[in-house]
């Protein structure tokens, strides 16, 4: 622990009864969302391992990559507003956030989602969540030109929306600490300053990076509009790439890294031991702003246009930016549940595994990254094995965790302990059972985005497809009385506030 | 899709003109579209040489690989400063005959070994190991090869002149690589079409014709490998412009801090 004096604990924001409302309410609105969407991304995802497993022939190649880009970029932008919207919840008790910011946020992100169904389900845009240059822009007939336009646009409102959102978060930290404070690089050098809560660290620095990758995202979305308007007739595919990952790769990452800070700020209050800031926790994730913004290169190690140094770059700094802050964070949680008398509930139990989770994935994601064996990997289902690893029985969990806290908080309903443990152990089991097939796909080098394969050459690949619809449907079952659970306690607190 | 600029036999000799937007339909000609070729097999057409031998086409790309142009020997526009200008990028590469081998084929059928022969004598290359002129041996393997490439010429009764347009196609091992069109080849381009043809890496490049990239990470010379492009910077400028903003936003929220906390200069001392 850091042996800077303490001057103050960090004091509560004083609210009004009407503003505590308000936010109460806001958050509670962000539920529903949630638990609309959750289950049915969750159920195209279904489709996608249906059809390759030939249970649902009736897919057409067409249909089933749009239901990839909707899949993958709805799941994503899921758990980005989500986790933002319990940062918001989190975070009134240090800072004081504007209404207004989260309710562009919240309508806009509505608008976009519903921008993004049109264009994937009935459009069928189907040129993945990571819309690779050129075929983006380049149907060839799949698709129709209006469906990559409402696309195109419905990436450019959530990123206007989510820019807002996350300058008015970073804006009401400002407001109560300088730049320094907020990174806690006092803690670092070991000079005296206020109390930082390392949740203010982690989202200061989560939501720097998250602009850069919004920039990022505008830079990209600009060379498009510059083409499809013909201002130019051609994009450097190289150049769109690596925008496109420095945007993707961060937004996913920050996602897990907001999940982890509230796992700093919220896990305590069931352990019963604080969770301070400290040299070793400032600095991890310092290094984390650091390493974060360029670590992207690992997704483009396939490119052998890229210079080779950028390719070692991307190693290395892989690996930088995972180690300290999991260790920090693993080693943090552990520390906290020793010998304490935690107190288990649905929400520390989610935060527990959660963190254990994104630690299994993480070492997933590492090895991916590493080149040797990206070579043999990169293209196999050992991708999505690593990133459904770190986001179902990772991120996921830490922030349906904070979504019960709210609720049943805000409710004043006790949890049922027994729907409650069966919901959890029915996600995590079916959520491991259904990432370890992705896992044994990709030991056996089958490869990704593929709908189906020929079951002559690549059988395993089908056989694995339906046994992973087995556990995904137990994943679903616990997920629906997590719903419950849940959607009940958010309807009380409704119309409670 | 960029109209692409053509030379025509007709007018001035380097007259640039819009093929897929000519004017008369009967005399108007169709450009060949490189994205349509790539891969595609080219026959292998017999030959009747200028130096009065006869063989295959595939004799020439066998050895390396091959700089495809057509011409007539009558023509009053593209065909002779055409070859001109080619005769220089070649001589400022370097290399035929070594690396590569420019091979030069008439489309009309009334032109004879002698005729070529003529033609090569007229820029000095008749010697020249390097460049081959040629006339298909018969007007089978002329359609069949000029097919192939999606040679379009239209004989024009008017003028007494085929309209086509002036092109270079790159051949490895008798499939299509890459086509120039249009009056000059950049000896720049020229080494990049020849490193695309020896299976050598080459950075993407737009459609002839076709308006390039504004930003690339990187450009690329055959000789000279990589370089960073203004591109690069656009990589850069998200992290710049996110800390600078994050920079500002805590700068300004302290300096409005300090004045919401500061006294006001003209408020009255408290009594007490």
């Amino acid at each position: 622990m850091s042996d800077a004096p303490v001057l103050e604990a960090p004091p509560a924001i004083e609210m009004t009864a009407g503003e505590e409302r308000s936010a109460n309410r806001l958050t509670l609105l962000w539920v529903i969302p949630l638990v609309i969407l959750f289950p049915t991304f969750i159920l195209l995802g279904m489709t996608l391992r249906a059809r390759q497993s030939e249970l649902l022939p009736i897919v057409s190649a067409e249909r089933f990559y749009s239901i990839v880009t909707m899949h993958g970029l709805g799941m994503v932008g899921l758990w980005f507003v989500a986790v933002m919207a319990c940062v918001c919840d989190v975070i009134r008790k240090y800072v004081r956030l504007r209404m207004w910011a989260n309710w562009v946020a919240f309508l806009g992100t509505v608008t976009g989602v519903t921008m993004l169904l049109a264009s994937t389900m009935i459009g069928e845009y189907g040129a993945g969540w990571y819309f690779l240059y050129p075929l983006s822009i380049t149907p060839a007939g799949v698709w129709p030109d209006w469906s990559t336009y409402v696309f195109l646009l419905a990436n450019g409102v959530l990123g206007v929306v989510w820019t807002i959102w996350s300058a008015d978060v970073l804006w009401g930290i400002a407001q109560r600490y300088t730049l320094k404070e907020a990174l806690g690089w006092h803690y670092v050098t070991g000079k005296p300053g206020p109390e930082v809560p390392p949740f203010i660290t982690i989202v200061t620095v989560s939501l720097i990076a998250n602009l850069t990758g919004l920039v990022s995202a505008v830079i990209m979305l600009a060379l498009y509009a510059l083409e499809l308007t013909g201002i130019t007739d051609v994009s450097d595919a190289l150049l769109m790439k690596n925008l496109l990952f420095l945007f993707g790769h961060l937004l996913v990452n920050i996602i897990m890294y907001l999940a982890a800070g509230l796992v700093y700020d919220v896990y305590p209050l069931y352990a019963g031991r604080p969770w301070k800031n400290s040299r070793w926790t400032a600095g991890a994730w310092n290094l984390v702003l650091v390493f974060i913004i360029i670590a992207y290169f690992h997704h483009l190690y396939m490119d052998f246009a890229q210079y080779d140094t950028v390719q070692l770059i991307g190693q290395v700094t892989s690996y930088a930016v995972a180690i300290p802050s999991a260790v920090v964070s693993i080693y943090g949680t552990l520390a906290l549940t020793w010998r304490s008398r935690v107190r288990w509930t649905m929400t520390s139990i989610m935060m527990y595994l959660g963190m254990m989770g994104w630690c299994v994935g993480g070492i997933g994601a590492l090895i991916d990254s590493t080149i040797a064996f990206n070579t043999k990997f990169h293209n196999t289902l050992w991708v999505p094995a690593h990133f459904h690893t770190y986001f179902l029985v990772g991120a996921v969990l830490m922030i349906l965790g904070t979504v019960f806290h709210a609720c049943e908080h805000l409710s004043g309903i006790p949890e049922n302990p027994k729907r409650s443990r069966l919901a959890i152990w029915l996600i995590v089991a079916g959520g491991y059972g259904f990432v370890l097939m992705f896992y044994l796909g990709g030991a056996f080098s089958i490869p990704r985005r593929y709908a189906f394969y020929q079951h002559e050459v690549i059988s395993s690949g089908t056989y694995l497809a339906g046994t992973a619809l087995v556990f995904i449907t137990v994943v679903l079952a616990g997920v629906f009385l997590y719903i419950w659970e849940t959607g009940i306690r958010c309807l009380v607190a409704l119309k409670k506030v | 899709m960029a109209i692409v600029a053509t030379a025509t036999a007709i007018g001035s000799p380097i007259a640039a003109a819009s093929a897929r937007e000519a004017v008369t339909p009967d005399s108007s000609f169709k450009t060949p579209d490189e994205a349509d070729l790539i891969g595609r097999e080219v026959p292998d057409v017999r030959l009747r040489f200028a130096d009065g031998g006869e063989g295959r086409l595939s004799e020439l790309w066998a050895q390396r690989p091959v700089f495809l142009t057509f011409v007539f020997t009558r023509c009053a526009g593209i065909c002779s400063p055409y070859l001109g200008l080619l005769r220089d990028t070649v001589d400022q590469v370097g290399g035929a005959g070594d690396r590569y081998q420019m091979v030069v084929v008439s489309f009309d059928s009334r032109d004879r070994p002698e005729d070529m022969l003529g033609l090569a004598r007229h820029h000095g290359l008749e010697n020249d190991p390097g460049w081959t002129f040629a006339a298909p041996a018969d007007e089978e393997s002329l359609k069949a090869l000029c097919g192939s490439l999606d040679f379009d010429f239209r004989w024009d009764d008017r003028r007494q002149q085929f309209n086509h347009p002036a092109i270079t196609a790159v051949l490895r091992g008798g499939k299509f690589v890459r086509l120039s069109v249009g009056g000059e080849i950049a000896p720049g381009r020229f080494k990049e079409m020849l490193a695309d043809a020896r299976g050598e890496f080459v950075a993407m490049y737009p459609e002839p014709g076709a308006k390039g990239a504004l930003f690339r990470c990187f450009d690329y010379d055959p000789e000279r490998g990589f370089s960073p492009n203004w591109g690069m910077l656009l990589l850069v400028l998200p992290a710049v412009a996110a800390v600078s903003f994050a920079s500002v936003m805590f700068l300004t929220a302290r300096i409005l801090g300090w004045f919401a906390r500061k006294p006001r200069a003209d408020a009255r001392p408290s009594e007490s």
